[in-house]
């Protein structure tokens, strides 16, 4: 955790010197144009990179950090009758494993199992692949 | 920025020092770079490897963490748990001498023996209360966070002995496999979630068809861990061998298998292994193939043991391979990958049919962990 608090830190920091830099570069622009009229070249393309830098530094520093390690996935429970052809499902509860016994069938009274537990992958992760 | 601000406040003619001014610049840099620049590379790989190690270790961390947690919602755990973790998580195995390969594959198997019943014992001494099946998910879960810790440090290992050499070629050696270590890191904070919940994960789909063709039928234990059950299929007298769920243990199924084929004196038609398989990029996730040969991964005891027999009494052998990518293989199990083991019972099904006979006995064992599937 305190790991974490450092980095935030410095991003933190990052992120003010960016908009001080921001900030510089648009006076500078502005000063240059209202005092000389004529565009000097080198200060506008320095200018103008340094406003895009920032910018950029400012989004990338915004952007929330993904974490798609901790996130929860979801996994369902797939219960089926031994009997009949009865199926349902369910989202996983702690303690379930294939073939346990759940429960007795609606339908027909026999024994309910689970019959599979998986997870559905999501777009983002089946894009990447 | 300062230069833009620097240019403004020039007057027009100054330009021309200037110019000058930026073509010195322009020949430092060249002359820097040109001296120091894998210097320089080396500083950037240096923070590209620290940035790794950061998440590491709170990956690291959060094993640990977890794995305590674990093991005290179980039950009522003992005062010293943080430091018997902690020591756990430092084990090391030292693999056996090669110099003389005679019996190595013995000795080696002594070594998992020793290892698995000594880990299994600290959760026992930790959780006395535990069952089986959460003494064996407890183990699991302590097996990611030694991974994961032996990870960390590895990689701690090369950043820092990089950092005070500066060595290009030694940060090179760990940049290289940087993006295979995340995955597989990655991969292993997933299995966690697994293990501790007690999912099935993708390994398990061998284990899953041989549960599938088993179930409801009598099973007994033949070797530690393992359990075989006679099954008719198609007229055929189906020997059944796959680990003993649904706790968290991959069993011996190599042994398991020489037991059978010695009780039956050799008069097996076909062993048929199914398991799960690393699929290679691009490969779809679930899609069922064929092959020849031990289909066992692991430290190779098992395998070595299914050879050896079955070429003893020259017994062919097919494999069934699930193909699942490197995070799902200890990850829960994905949709795709229930749908191959439909398919691949269907497979088992026709090789039978197709090469044995009404009568022949056939071996058929699912490979795997079998976490979260009973049988
Ligand atoms: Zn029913």
């Amino acid at each position: 955790m305190n790991e974490e608090g450092k980095v935030r830190g410095a991003q933190v920091f990052l992120a003010i010197i960016a908009l001080i830099m921001l900030i510089i570069a648009i006076i500078a622009f502005i000063w240059e144009y209202t005092f000389h009229k004529m565009p000097n070249y080198i200060t506008v393309a320095l200018s103008m990179g340094t406003i895009l830098l920032s910018l950029y530094f400012v989004f990338q520093i915004i952007k929330k950090p993904q974490n798609i390690l901790f996130e929860q996935q979801k996994v369902s429970t797939v219960l089926r009758c031994v009997n009949c052809d009865y199926v349902s499902a369910r989202g996983f509860e702690k303690g379930d494993y294939i073939f346990k016994e759940v429960g007795v069938c609606p339908r027909c009274g026999s024994s309910l199992i689970v019959y599979s537990i998986f997870r559905e992958v999501n777009e983002k992760e089946q894009r990447s692949e | 920025m300062f230069t833009g601000v620097l240019v403004s406040c020039m007057q027009q003619g100054a330009q021309q020092d200037i110019g000058w001014v930026f073509q010195l610049v322009w020949i430092v840099v060249l002359v820097v770079v040109w001296i120091y620049g894998q210097r320089i590379q080396t500083v950037l790989m240096l923070r590209e490897i620290e940035r790794s190690l950061k998440k590491l270790k709170v990956m690291r961390d959060r094993s640990r963490q977890m794995a305590i947690s674990a093991i005290k919602e179980i039950g009522k755990p003992s005062e010293d748990l943080e430091t018997r973790v902690d020591r756990i998580l430092e084990h090391v195995d030292i693999e056996p001498v090669t110099l003389d390969p005679t019996g190595v594959i013995r000795r080696l198997e002594h070594i998992i023996d020793v290892r698995e019943f000594r880990l299994k014992d600290e959760v026992k001494q930790m959780v006395p209360e535990a069952d089986e099946t959460q003494i064996n998910n407890l183990t699991n879960v302590l097996e990611v966070a030694m991974a994961l810790n032996q990870i960390y440090k590895i990689v701690r290992h090369y950043y820092l002995m990089g950092k005070r050499t500066l060595s290009f070629y030694i940060l090179l050696q760990i940049q290289m496999i940087l993006p295979l270590i995340m995955r597989e890191s990655e991969a292993f904070i997933r299995a966690l979630r697994a293990f501790t919940l007690g999912q099935p994960i993708g390994d398990g789909a061998g284990a899953l068809v041989a549960a599938r063709l088993m179930y409801g039928k009598a099973k007994r234990i033949i070797v530690p861990d393992t359990i075989v059950s006679e099954v008719d299929i198609e007229g055929r007298k189906a020997y059944v061998i796959k680990a003993k769920g649904p706790g968290g243990n991959v069993g011996k199924p190599g042994e398991a298998i020489k037991q059978v084929l010695e009780e039956l004196n050799g008069n097996v038609a076909l062993i048929i292994m199914v398991d799960a398989a690393q699929k290679l990029e691009g490969e779809k996730s679930g899609e069922v193939i064929e092959g020849v040969g031990a289909a066992i991964g692991g430290p190779g005891v098992d395998k070595y043991k299914v050879e050896e027999v079955a070429t003893k009494y020259k017994v062919p052998f097919y494999a069934i391979l699930i193909k699942e990518g490197i995070e799902d293989v200890i990850s829960t199990m994905r949709k795709e990958i229930v749908d191959g083991v439909e398919e691949a019972i269907g497979r088992v099904k026709r090789i039978i049919l197709e090469k044995t006979k009404k009568g022949d006995a056939v071996i058929i064992a699912g490979i795997g962990n079998t976490i979260g599937i009973a049988q």
